[in-house]
């Protein structure tokens, strides 16, 4: 009983996480904006996904900015569709590296 | 109009000393019982891409010759190392050259041999190589390699297609014995114009490519007659348009004939069919450039790649293993058939949106993601050779993190590459 109260809960666990509303994807490269305390970054998203939102980390090394995606969830083709998401710095991004969500160092499109 | 007249007199100035030039360089040296082409320049065979590996003191002698013609260029002409023999040829122009190739014989089996195009003229010429496309020679384009024929001292110019202006060119500047050429269909992929990100022709499978509906990867390399295609999804072509990869225009897809997708329905019949052909469209190649016999292998950016050797002998059964190669989840393998001949809704493009006629997998770990539609299904055999067994369609699964576990696994849909066949022009293109 108790064995099949604790499958219960790790199948409970693992459906939730697989549910859970958005995630991080990759940032595939970033361009600067106006000035230097505005990027611009692309992501590649499916054709029925959405961006959820962005979060923007900084430190003196480097800016993060964690790009979340709402999946649109069930099945259906993996066609991909850039998005472009406009970030704003709490000050200039001078040297400093651009990761996103996953970690990846993202590229300065030229 | 000044600067273009200049510009003319130069190039023919320049053509006219390097004809000289190269076509007092003399004759000799070539084997008489090589094919030739009309203009009497020798067509030289495939290269020996694994040589075998020299022994130690016949490398040392081909080094030590080989610094001997740098220091006197004009006394030697380029040495060859006899792969079969493993002895050291010496070629000499003069007597000072045969002197000096006495350092060389006592080292490793050697013969000093008389001949008439010295080291430095030969590597005039394939320096001059690399201009001919600037100076407008015909076809020059087709030139993509210039090395040493130590064999022959001579230079082989190897191209990617045989054009008889071409050759006569070839043959009235450089003569027909200091040059032969080489024929090779399919260039080697070099340069940053190179990989999954970035593929240029000829094209391969595995890498990225625009459509009109978004971003896709390219399946496989397709062929029929003379004309190169490259086969993906059917729904990332699904109005027809114009693929192109990140560096490159590859050629249009025609509505209705060479796709069978619509965006509210999914698999559509090809015009005159009544069989459902999952999801696939044929992009016809545009002039001048050609699809190639590989698909990329490995992770997402990878530049390493497998030749496409055989269609899968028959269609996918349960239980069969596969890999897909999605650009932007490079190779993912583990694979298991669970289903075939099925259609599938595809809930996530519409309401009712369905795929017929596709192969079910699934496996855990990584799912396929956005980008991957189109790619190729395949298995590698025991050689490394690329066994096709289909195009990427859809998938499922997997939660948000697209990672599949073992109560949510990911599930890929596929086309069977032998359904597609059946109907389009031509086949895959093997190499």
């Amino acid at each position: 009983m108790r064995f099949a109260g604790l499958v219960m809960a790790v199948a409970l666990v693992t459906v939730m996480a697989g549910c859970s509303s958005d995630a991080a994807v990759r940032v595939d490269n970033y361009r600067m904006g106006a000035d230097d305390r505005h990027l611009t970054v692309s992501v590649l998203i499916g054709e029925r996904d959405s961006v959820a939102g962005v979060r923007t980390t900084e430190d003196a090394a480097k800016v993060t900015v964690d790009v979340r995606v709402k999946r649109a969830g069930g099945t259906g083709t993996d066609v991909g569709v850039v998005r472009d998401v406009d970030v704003t710095l709490a000050d200039p991004l001078a040297g400093r590296v651009v990761v996103d969500g996953t970690g990846h160092e993202v590229p300065k499109k030229p | 109009m000044f600067k273009y007249r200049l510009a003319s007199l130069a190039v023919a100035t320049t053509v006219s000393v390097v004809a000289s030039l190269f076509l007092s360089s003399g004759t000799g040296n070539a084997a008489g019982d090589e094919p030739r082409h009309a203009s009497g320049i020798a067509l030289v065979g495939p290269a020996e891409l694994h040589p075998a590996r020299p022994a130690q003191a016949a490398a040392q002698a081909f080094s030590m010759a080989r610094e001997l013609a740098l220091k006197h260029p004009d006394s030697f002409g380029y040495p060859w190392l006899d792969p079969k023999t493993g002895a050291v040829a010496v070629p000499v122009t003069d007597s000072s050259g045969a002197g000096l190739a006495r350092e060389v014989t006592g080292i490793a089996p050697s013969a000093v041999r008389t001949v008439d195009r010295s080291y430095a003229q030969l590597e005039r010429i394939k320096e001059d190589v690399t201009t001919l496309q600037d100076l407008g020679l015909p076809d020059s384009d087709a030139i993509f390699m210039a090395e040493p024929d130590g064999e022959h001292n001579r230079v082989t110019i190897t191209v990617d297609r045989l054009s008889d202006p071409l050759m006569a060119a070839l043959a009235k500047r450089y003569g027909t014995e200091a040059i032969g050429v080489r024929v090779q269909a399919e260039r080697p992929k070099v340069g940053t114009n190179f990989g999954r990100d970035a593929d240029n022709w000829p094209f391969w499978g595995g890498a990225q490519i625009s459509t009109p509906v978004g971003t896709c990867t390219n399946g496989f390399p397709w062929v029929s007659g003379s004309t190169s295609y490259m086969i993906t999804a059917g729904h990332c072509n699904r109005d027809g348009g114009s693929d192109y990869t990140p560096v490159a225009y590859i050629g249009d897809v025609t509505a209705n004939s060479r796709e069978n997708w619509s965006a509210s329905t999914g698999t559509t019949f090809f015009p005159g069919e009544s069989t459902y052909r999952g999801d696939v469209s044929l992009a016809q190649v545009t002039s001048g450039k050609t699809s190639g016999s590989s698909i990329y292998r490995g992770p997402a950016g990878s530049t390493s790649s497998g030749t496409v050797k055989e269609m899968w002998s028959r269609s996918p059964a349960s239980g069969d293993q596969y890999c897909t190669g999605g650009y932007r989840t490079g190779e993912l393998c583990g694979w298991s058939v669970y289903s075939i001949n099925a259609n599938i809704k595809y809930d996530k493009d519409g309401p009712n949106v369905w795929a017929r006629n596709m192969t079910a997998g699934s496996k855990q770990g990584q799912c396929n993601i956005p980008g991957d539609s189109g790619g190729p299904v395949y298995t590698v055999r025991g050689d490394g050779g690329i066994a096709a067994k289909g195009i990427h369609s859809g998938s499922g699964g997997g939660g948000s993190d697209n990672w599949g576990g073992l109560f949510d696994p990911c599930y890929e849909y596929f086309t069977d590459i032998r359904v597609a066949w059946f109907y389009f022009p031509g086949g895959l293109r093997l190499g």
